[in-house]
């Protein structure tokens, strides 16, 4: 069987903006709700089938703390591809953009590079879209992305899927094959579950969603 | 030790598959480079190893070891170092050049090099009042020169372009050095070497570059040297050259204004007109970054004829970019320039630095302004004979290979709007005989009907370039409309351009709309609320440029409007009579189109506030043109649309769900802007142009059909549409939740509004509906919808009229049908344990709330008498419902309960109504305990989805929040009592709290919030005896903190809120600081009273006698941390009490934690000040002792003591400061804390 063409993916960005969850989403399909500072580096391989075949993404999710920077730009060599990310409800998360930019490009020259701003969906957002302009002058691609409502979640792969492939005309042909959480199945509560689901099936559904009424 | 054979292997291993040997080779590196030997260790490898891995590793250990020894090392050694880089940087270029076998990372480890070479000479500029940076730029120049190979020219370029980057605010490597010291450098840069490294990279350039004719374009073996200086260009035009003359100082960033002129850079702060042009400009100028080096740059940017420096620029841009530069350059071969190649992106770069030209460097006494229009008739030429502009459709068709190129050629061109004065840009180019107007036209047209609108190009390159051309436009338009009286005929012309982009617009967006009826997911709204805000943000700017030509655009939204619902009509009459008709199957496509045209009518017609009050759109009133427009518009939309939805059978069941909730959300936004304007301001406009039915230019003007009698016709309409989308549509909860949640909050939000719709029929359908529906044994609505219903319901009460008791009567038919439910959930202890009873009190509860919501914002008595007889229900309801093992009952009667607690405690003068509130909240935090809540630990974490850990997470959330709402809301009266309360629930949730629980930041910032404010209300209580604290907490259920210990809470308390000091969120961080400044000030306050204290108070021992074990901040070797886990700590044995060991951790997280740059801990330094002016006093030992370690830690890093100690002095005297803690010490101590924090952080921080 013939290798999976695998690229070298760096995610950097200040600390809490979602880049760990954003990596775990993926690999999951949960959400992330705990924020723990990444430590040094974590890597995920992150997979993605497309109409020109499957391809990997070494995802290099690296820590945004200082102080839990490990080697920082240490990391970053042979990377293929970049992921910048800022959090559109931190100021100051955008603020730093240029400095990660011009570390990943020191060391990577010539990169495809995506910047995205996470967290759109919370309503307390502090850098509207029209400030966003690090991007244009850089001409880098620019996402904005929900890492909890899944918003734009692939957008970024697709566009450094494209580039590195140097094919515009790549799609992913599927969605990502997202692992299952690891559960463990009792037969005697999954008996439970499908009466207790045949009496609520007549029910209207419950509020799954609460956030509206939580202003 | 390490050896260089060891970092070979380990940098090798980096890369490894297998964790644990990729963090095995981690450790050692990170080893290496705290390491003594370092230093040497990073040579030796970079000058004897093979490996490439471990050069990299090496020289990123490099610069980190610099600048963690710099205080240590000598400025001989320091010269050693900057010897080392440039001749292993010269020594790199000569294998280079020479060696065919050198590899793109040899280049990597390079760049790594000259950004080490970057950091020293920056970390040496200040010192010996610049001879050292002098001396070092020189030895720079020197070995270059005497090098004399195109590779070492090009590496002085490179170094510059780093040093010009690190010098840079927004791009500077962290040194742990102060604030100050970075602007320092940044000062002088800009003024005494920028320019210099400009014009030297300008001159090598030209030198370099070969034009022929002005077409062929070549470079040979020079192009990376060429390559280098069109970077450093680049770098030293990225300057942020406003630092001191941008936003909120002296006025606009160089932005043209008014008059046309420009004002403001650094260069000429005197002449700005001050803050009424930065609002002006504000909005015309979002998304352009203007370039305003200042006049002393003029003489280097814009001479022309011999003197021009840069023509070279321009005839390079044409030459890469016009047709026949292209197809000239591309048959030349390899030694051409095309438009892809990374020179060409660079040279794009910098033209497009010379187009955002701005500020005093064009100067003010031109009175426009020949040299500013000479520049821009220099850019637009150029830019004009691009093959973009020539060939737009061309440019769209191949827009995948050209991206780079077309997108740059669109920016030029909005920037070009935004730094020139707007009748530059309609003005036909003397060589190309077309405008910068008509270009931006053909390529927006091109993009539009190439696909732009299409779901599927969403973010694609045609999708930007139609976006940044809408900015351009919008720009213009703005520009226009302050101004077209100075060219009315110009202005025209603009407004005609833009006309017809909204006319292709709804062409091709209505296209994209049919075609988008067989795709698989629904376009936005398959992305959730995100999406949809995306969409609405890119219709924002649209709406600006449909508003713009509002007498023309508008009419063509009507009649596409009109056309819509004509055939949506036919469609839903078919449908009922002859349902086999072909046209049918254009249903899809007309749904689209409908959804897609309502989303740009709801935008451009009506107004979203951005959170404030929405306005009608000034210029629907322009003329009666514009008025009846808007009339047929909203005509159409709510008299025919709405209108045949709530009457029309067939039309209810022919609509999709989905169309129906756009024309809900479009509704909603009418109903905001124009429903009974005079609410939102319309009052005094109306009063200026409608009383006398004149408007500004006299003519007669009808009156507005949204007001009077007309309001009320369209609010009852608006009515019969929420009642027909909540009833209707069984089973469509988003539709439901957007009429009940969208709609009715818009109908019920203002007075006018709710006279209107309360006294209508029509609302009393949708009152008795809502009723009814507790009483559907199946249950009525979902839960949540009854919240949004009653809350609207609620709210409308204030249009009733008061008198004989109609206001009461209304909300007994509103509060008694869920009320009723609640009574049958009590009386019958299995009515919760079966669905539809469960089903039915959540829909009670929710009812309920809703209207406790709205009596947050208006109360009326008759409902808060009910909340006050329900509380005891209540209560009993959350008794059967754990009973029931209902979660879900559970978890809303929770909310509920948080929500009444809100609204009796802010009812601070009924002392009645406080004791009940007090007794209910008890008597929850009683039943909570009792029915056993689970402790949320790492474990019950991973369960979170589990309903019933989520049910119990969130009655956690809400029982703090009710707790909090408590402790905000005291008088000192029943402060014990509710004191008592508050350290009861605190005694029953802290257990059930762990770190791990505190990860999660919703419940995390609703603990620090009740903490903040529990210590606010009560420290004096605290402070006067912390066991108090135990005695008062009501022993719920014998398992309650502090039956066992008496101490046990407090000291629960106390280490939450050390966890909180330390906490990386700074919200958390804050609340914190609050707390504790509130024990201290307590503190301080009762020891001032004669109560003791000075650390060996008798009757407060826990917070002020204690001896514990805390880690130094200064270790071996002279250097601190701010790493708590790292190793060489020293631990030390103080005699410290509680406050003091919080004192200790605010210290060091003021001074080392996370304040790369020295700006980020600003964020937490005002509330820090708050807490330490009195801690400083009370804990004055340990205070001395802190400041003790801090002297020997400076002193150990070269000798810096001195700072520190002086520093120290001013903070505790300079401004006047006293031992008071009022208002106005406060404020000179946090401007002291800030001033100290600065100074020491930057002398006592690791490198």
């Amino acid at each position: 069987m013939a290798e999976v063409p695998t690229f070298k993916l760096v995610l950097v960005g200040d600390g809490g903006t979602g880049k760990t969850t954003f990596v775990k989403r993926h690999l999951t399909g949960e959400f992330e709700k705990k924020y723990l500072p990444t430590v040094g580096v974590a890597v995920h391989p992150l997979d993605f089938n497309t109409n020109c075949g499957p391809i990997r993404f070494d995802c290099w999710d690296t820590a945004g703390q200082e102080k839990f920077g490990g080697l920082r730009d240490g990391y970053y060599i042979h990377g293929q591809c970049a992921i910048i990310m800022f959090d559109v409800t931190s100021r100051t998360t955008y603020k730093n953009v240029p400095t990660w930019h011009r570390d990943i490009t020191r060391v990577c020259e010539d990169i495809p590079i995506v910047l995205c701003g996470n967290k759109v969906d919370v309503r307390n957002r502090q850098v509207r879209a029209k400030t966003i302009t690090f991007h244009r002058k850089k001409n880098l691609q620019y996402y904005e992305l929900s890492a909890k409502s899944n918003y734009n979640f692939e957008k970024p792969f697709l566009y450094l899927a494209r580039k590195l492939a140097g094919n515009p005309q790549l799609v992913f042909t599927e969605s990502p094959a997202l692992a299952p959480p690891e559960v463990k199945v009792d037969m005697a509560e999954v008996a439970q579950y499908e009466k207790e689901l045949a009496d609520a099936a007549a029910q209207p559904l419950p509020d799954e969603d609460d956030e509206l009424l939580d202003a | 030790m390490t050896s260089r054979e060891q970092i070979e292997h380990a940098a090798q291993n980096l890369s490894s598959r297998t964790q644990s040997i990729r963090e095995h080779s981690e450790q050692t590196l990170l080893s290496f480079r705290k390491s003594p030997e370092a230093l040497y260790l990073c040579q030796d490898i970079l000058i004897n190893s093979q490996s490439i891995d471990a050069k990299f590793q090496a020289s990123n250990a490099l610069r980190f070891a610099i600048l963690q020894k710099w205080d240590v090392m000598t400025n001989d050694m320091r010269a050693e170092i900057r010897q080392f880089c440039l001749k292993y940087l010269l020594h790199s270029q000569t294998t280079t050049e020479t060696s065919s076998s050198s590899s793109r990372m040899s280049n990597v480890i390079s760049s790594q090099i000259v950004s080490v070479l970057a950091v020293v000479l920056k970390r040496q500029w200040l010192d010996d009042d610049g001879k050292q940076r002098q001396m070092a730029l020189e030895e720079c120049e020197r070995a270059v020169s005497s090098s004399a190979t195109a590779g070492a020219r090009k590496l002085g370029l490179d170094v510059f372009t780093q040093v010009v980057l690190e010098c840079a605010p927004s791009t500077s490597s962290p040194m742990h050095l102060n604030w100050e010291f970075h602007e320092r450098v940044r000062d002088a840069l800009e003024k005494e070497v920028l320019v210099h490294f400009f014009s030297h990279a300008g001159n090598i350039a030209r030198e370099v570059l070969m034009v022929e004719g002005g077409k062929m374009v070549k470079l040979g073996k020079d192009e990376e040297c060429f390559f280098a200086s069109l970077r450093l260009l680049n770098a030293c035009l990225s300057w942020d050259f406003s630092r001191f003359g941008g936003f909120g100082k002296n006025g606009a960033r160089g932005v043209e204004n008014e008059n046309g002129t420009t004002s403001n850079d650094n260069h000429n702060n005197s002449n700005s007109k001050g803050g009424r042009n930065v609002l002006e400009n504000a909005s015309i100028s979002d998304g352009f970054i203007p370039v305003t080096p200042g006049e002393t740059w003029r003489d280097v940017l814009l001479q022309s004829g011999e003197n021009d420096t840069f023509a070279w620029l321009f005839s390079l841009h044409e030459a890469m970019h016009s047709p026949s530069g292209v197809a000239q350059n591309s048959a030349d071969g390899s030694s051409a320039i095309l438009p892809g190649t990374k020179v060409a992106k660079e040279t794009r770069s910098l033209f497009s630095s010379f187009c955002a030209l701005s500020g005093s460097i064009f100067p003010e006494t031109d009175v426009h302004k020949q040299l500013k229009s000479m520049h821009f008739q220099r850019c637009a030429q150029s830019l004009l004979k691009t093959r973009t502009v020539m060939d737009p459709k061309d440019a769209m068709n191949n827009v995948d290979e050209r991206e780079g190129e077309v997108l740059d050629c669109v920016k030029q061109l909005g920037t070009l709007c935004s730094a020139h004065h707007w009748t530059f840009l309609v003005a036909p180019c003397a060589a190309t005989g077309s405008s910068v107007l008509e270009a931006l036209t053909n390529i927006c047209s091109a993009a539009i009907e190439s696909g732009s609108l299409r779901a599927i190009n969403d973010g694609s390159c045609l999708d930007l370039v139609m976006k940044n051309c809408f900015d351009a436009f919008a720009v213009l338009s703005s520009k226009v409309e302050r101004n077209q009286a100075e060219s009315p005929e110009m202005a025209m012309k603009i407004n005609q351009e833009i006309a017809k982009i909204c006319q292709r617009y709804v062409e091709f967006g209505l296209q994209s709309a049919r075609e988008s009826a067989y795709d698989e997911d629904d376009g936005h709204e398959e992305d959730g609320a995100a999406g949809i805000e995306a969409l609405d943000v890119a219709l924002d700017v649209v709406a600006e440029l449909f508003r713009a030509t509002v007498s023309s655009s508008v009419p063509m939204l009507a009649a596409a409007l009109h056309e819509k619902i004509n055939f949506l009509l036919q469609l839903a009459a078919l449908s009922t009579d002859n349902a086999a008709h072909a046209d049918l199957q254009r249903a899809p496509e007309l749904f689209e189109e409908l959804w897609w045209l309502l989303r740009l009518v709801g935008h451009v017609v009506a107004d979203d506030g951005r959170g404030e009050t929405p306005m009608r759109p000034l210029q629907f009133d322009e003329n009666e043109q514009t008025r009846i427009a808007l009339r047929q518009i909203g005509e159409l939309f709510i008299g025919t649309l709405c209108v045949q939805m709530c009457e029309n059978q067939s039309v209810k069941q022919f609509l999709s769900p989905r169309v129906v909730e756009q024309v809900v959300w479009c509704a909603a936004r009418w109903a905001d802007t124009h429903l009974f304007p005079e609410d939102s301001g319309g009052r005094v406009r109306n009063v200026l142009l409608n009383d006398n039915n004149l408007s500004i230019n006299g003519s007669v003007q009808s009156p507005d059909p949204f007001e009077g009698e007309g309001g009320a016709y369209a609010a009852k309409i608006l009515v019969g549409l929420a009642t027909v989308s909540i009833s209707f549509y069984d089973g469509e909860t988003s539709l439901r939740k957007s009429a009940s949640f969208r709609l009715l909050p818009s109908l019920t939000r203002r007075n006018a509004p709710c006279k209107a719709v309360a006294n209508d029929p029509a609302w009393t359908t949708l009152l008795f509906s809502t009723g009814q529906a507790h009483e559907n044994v199946n249950g009525g609505f979902p839960s949540e919808i009854f919240c949004g219903l009653t809350e609207s319901l609620a709210r409308a009460a204030i249009g009733i009229a008061e008198e004989n008791d109609q206001r009461n009567t209304y909300l007994r038919y509103v509060l008694e049908p869920p009320s009723k439910v609640l009574l049958l959930a009590i009386e019958n202890k299995k009515f919760i344990e079966h669905p539809t009873g469960e089903s039915r009190t959540m829909g009670a509860l929710e009812a309920l709330r809703g209207v406790a919501r709205a009596s947050l914002s208006k109360r009326h008595e008759f409902s808060t008498n009910h909340f006050f007889e329900l509380l005891s229900p209540l209560t009993r309801v959350i008794e059967n419902a754990i009973s029931a093992n209902s979660s879900l009952v559970i978890s809303r009667a929770m909310k509920l309960s948080e929500t009444l607690c809100e609204i009796f405690a802010m009812d601070e003068e009924n002392t009645d109504r406080q004791q009940r509130i007090r007794e209910f909240t008890l008597s929850i935090v009683s039943i909570f305990a009792k029915s056993e809540p689970t402790k949320m630990t790492a474990a019950t974490l991973t369960r979170l989805r589990d309903e019933e850990i989520k049910a119990n997470y969130k009655c956690l959330k809400s029982l703090l929040r009710a707790l909090t709402h408590l402790a905000s809301a005291w008088n000192d009266e029943d402060k014990e009592k509710l004191a008592s309360v508050v350290f009861s629930g605190l005694a029953v949730v802290i257990p059930l709290l762990t770190p791990d629980a505190l990860l999660l930041p919703k419940l995390r910032n609703c603990y620090f919030s009740l903490l903040s404010y529990s210590m606010e209300s009560f420290a004096d209580i605290i402070v006067k005896n912390a066991n108090r604290m135990s005695e008062l907490v009501v022993n719920i259920n014998g398992s309650a903190a502090g039956a066992s210990d008496p101490n046990a809470l407090f000291f629960m308390i106390l280490s939450t809120l050390e966890f909180g000091l330390d906490n990386d969120d700074e919200n958390v961080c804050r609340e914190s600081l609050v707390a504790l400044g509130a024990l201290a000030a307590a503190e301080l306050r009762k020891q001032k009273n004669g109560g003791g204290g000075g650390g060996a108070a008798t009757d407060s021992p826990l917070l002020m006698q204690t001896t514990q074990t805390v880690a130094s901040f200064i270790v071996e070797g002279g250097s601190a941390t701010a790493d708590n886990t790292k190793p060489n700590a020293l631990m030390v044995q103080l005699p410290l009490s509680p406050l003091g060991k919080c004192l200790r951790i605010v210290w060091k997280r003021l001074l080392f934690v996370d304040a790369s740059g020295g700006e980020k801990n600003s964020a937490i330094v005002d509330e820090a000040a708050d807490a330490l002016l009195p801690l400083l006093q009370i804990e004055n030992a340990c205070f001395m002792s802190l400041g003790e370690e801090t002297f020997e830690a400076a002193e150990k890093k070269g000798g810096r003591g001195v700072v520190v100690r002086e520093a120290l002095g001013q903070l505790t005297t300079a401004r006047g400061l006293n031992a008071e803690v009022d208002r106005m010490n406060k404020r000179r101590f946090r401007r002291n804390l800030g001033e100290f924090v600065e100074r020491v952080r930057g002398v006592v921080r690791s490198n």
